[in-house]
């Protein structure tokens, strides 16, 4: 008989072991992703305002956020905050981490969203009498959202990939809950096959339930 | 009455407006004309400050729009602008297009709102579409949508910008329409416009621009059928 390749030690409890590792996956992508949403949104709105200095001071610290890799911006600030004495959670600095990185994409995407707003329905408003920011209430949030939502799921999709990294500094979620099954069974390939499983569960609903809230958003308003 | 006392105004070092003096009384049409780039759009939007000028002044019923002291939001209330692109909002119904500004600016309950919204799009033929989203009206009825928008805030000037160029042949019609009744209605109005036959027939008075200054104006009859400068008469022939 054939060596079956599922029979290769690994045991119930493995399978446990992992699925509280994706459930740690799916923690660190909502923590991540609500703290990158909302200080995306913040720096994108500011990178809009009229003022040159500090949209040029913004952009300097959301090119380093996006030019440094994810796993040095990790450790340092997990490790470099120990040495200052700070010391926080492997969670709480792959929180920050994650989502200061992803903050630099988001506000990228929202500054991008709102200056494909046409300049000329923002005059229409204001021609109207609107106030600038009944102007930017109105008419470009909701239209920039529409515009922008696909891009920003992008990047949520890539958080719930990129918690992965957070494993260097002992946090252990879906992948590193995977390796640590393999060093026992020396065996690989099923059970990274079934990471890939779990990862697949976690980001399908998400992307399902964008591509509805897309339909939802542009039904009867697409441009 | 809208006064306009030597505007002038430049994008960097191009002078677009050379020293514009018009005087546009209650109840008058006026039609702009003149080749493209002689800055009559220009200086349309520089009466309700959607522009800038660079010196002169502009006074609205005795206010003057460039006053640091005045409320911009509040002048632009009285004059309406309708657009060439139609710049309907996408994202909103026909009739939430006309009744957004009368809620959130003026302040006007929903429910009068919605009142004021159906006897604009009854005056421009889109009751019917009220509740449809503006991607399903063709470009006549989103310039007619853009007016009734306009109307709706109860302006005592409108402030017309080429609205008719955008439109195939077939629409421009239905558009011209509807400024003839308004301004039989007695509503003041300042149209930049290549209609020449249209301006013609519902204008005052014709004003021509050429190269940021005004180089002729004067009733139609003067304008069309005496025009006095070489350039004039090139310019209308060309335009028939």
């Amino acid at each position: 008989m054939p060596p079956d390749m599922f029979a290769s030690g690994i045991a119930p409890q493995d399978y446990w072991l992992m699925a509280e590792g994706a459930w740690r996956t799916i923690l660190m992508t909502l923590s991540a992703g609500v703290l990158a949403t909302l200080l995306g949104v913040a720096l994108g709105l500011l990178k809009l305002m009229p003022w040159r200095g500090l949209r040029h001071l913004l952009d300097t610290v959301t090119d380093s956020l996006r030019c440094v890799p994810l796993l040095v911006q990790v450790t340092l600030i997990y490790s470099g905050l120990a040495v200052l004495g700070f010391r926080i959670g492997a969670f709480t600095a792959g929180m920050v981490a994650l989502g200061l990185f992803a903050a630099g994409y988001i506000s990228e995407v929202v500054r991008e969203a709102a200056q494909a707003v046409p300049g000329n329905l923002r005059r229409a408003a204001r021609g109207l009498g609107m106030t600038r920011f009944q102007e930017y209430w109105y008419v470009v949030l909701p239209l920039g959202i529409r515009q922008g939502f696909p891009s920003w799921l992008g990047i949520i999709l890539g958080i719930v990939k990129d918690t992965s990294v957070v494993a260097v500094i002992g946090y252990v979620e879906l992948l590193r809950a995977t390796q640590n099954i393999i060093t026992r069974t020396q065996d690989p390939l099923p059970l990274l096959s079934l990471a890939a499983v779990f990862y697949f569960l976690i980001c399908f609903p998400l992307s399902m339930l964008g591509r509805r809230l897309e339909h939802m958003m542009n039904g009867g308003a697409v441009r | 009455m809208i006064e306009i006392k030597q505007v002038r105004k430049s994008y960097g070092s191009l002078e677009v407006l050379k020293g514009i003096d018009l005087t546009i009384d209650k109840g008058e049409v006026v039609a702009m004309i003149g080749p493209s780039g002689s800055g009559k759009s220009t200086l349309l939007q520089c009466i309700n400050g959607l522009e800038t000028i660079s010196s002169g002044e502009i006074i609205v019923d005795g206010v003057s729009v460039f006053d640091k002291a005045t409320n911009l939001n509040h002048l632009r209330r009285k004059l309406g602008i309708v657009f060439q692109s139609y710049n309907a909002f996408p994202h909103m119904t026909v009739r939430r297009n006309v009744t957004l500004a009368l809620t959130k600016v003026l302040g006007v309950s929903r429910d009068q709102a919605n009142a004021i919204a159906e006897t604009q799009l009854q005056r421009v033929g889109l009751l019917a579409k009220a509740d449809v989203y503006p991607t399903a009206l063709s470009g006549g009825q989103q310039q007619r949508l853009g007016i009734a928008r306009a109307l709706a805030m109860g302006p005592s000037y409108m402030l017309f910008d080429e609205v008719t160029s955008a439109l195939d042949p077939e629409l421009v019609a239905e558009v011209l329409a509807t400024l003839r009744q308004l301004s039989a209605e007695g509503m003041t109005m300042i149209l930049v416009t290549h209609e020449m036959q249209f301006a013609r027939e519902v204008a005052d008075r014709v004003v021509f621009f050429h190269e940021g200054v005004i180089a002729e104006s004067g009733p139609p009859e003067q304008i069309f059928g005496n025009p006095k400068s070489e350039r004039l008469r090139a310019f209308v022939s060309r335009a028939g």
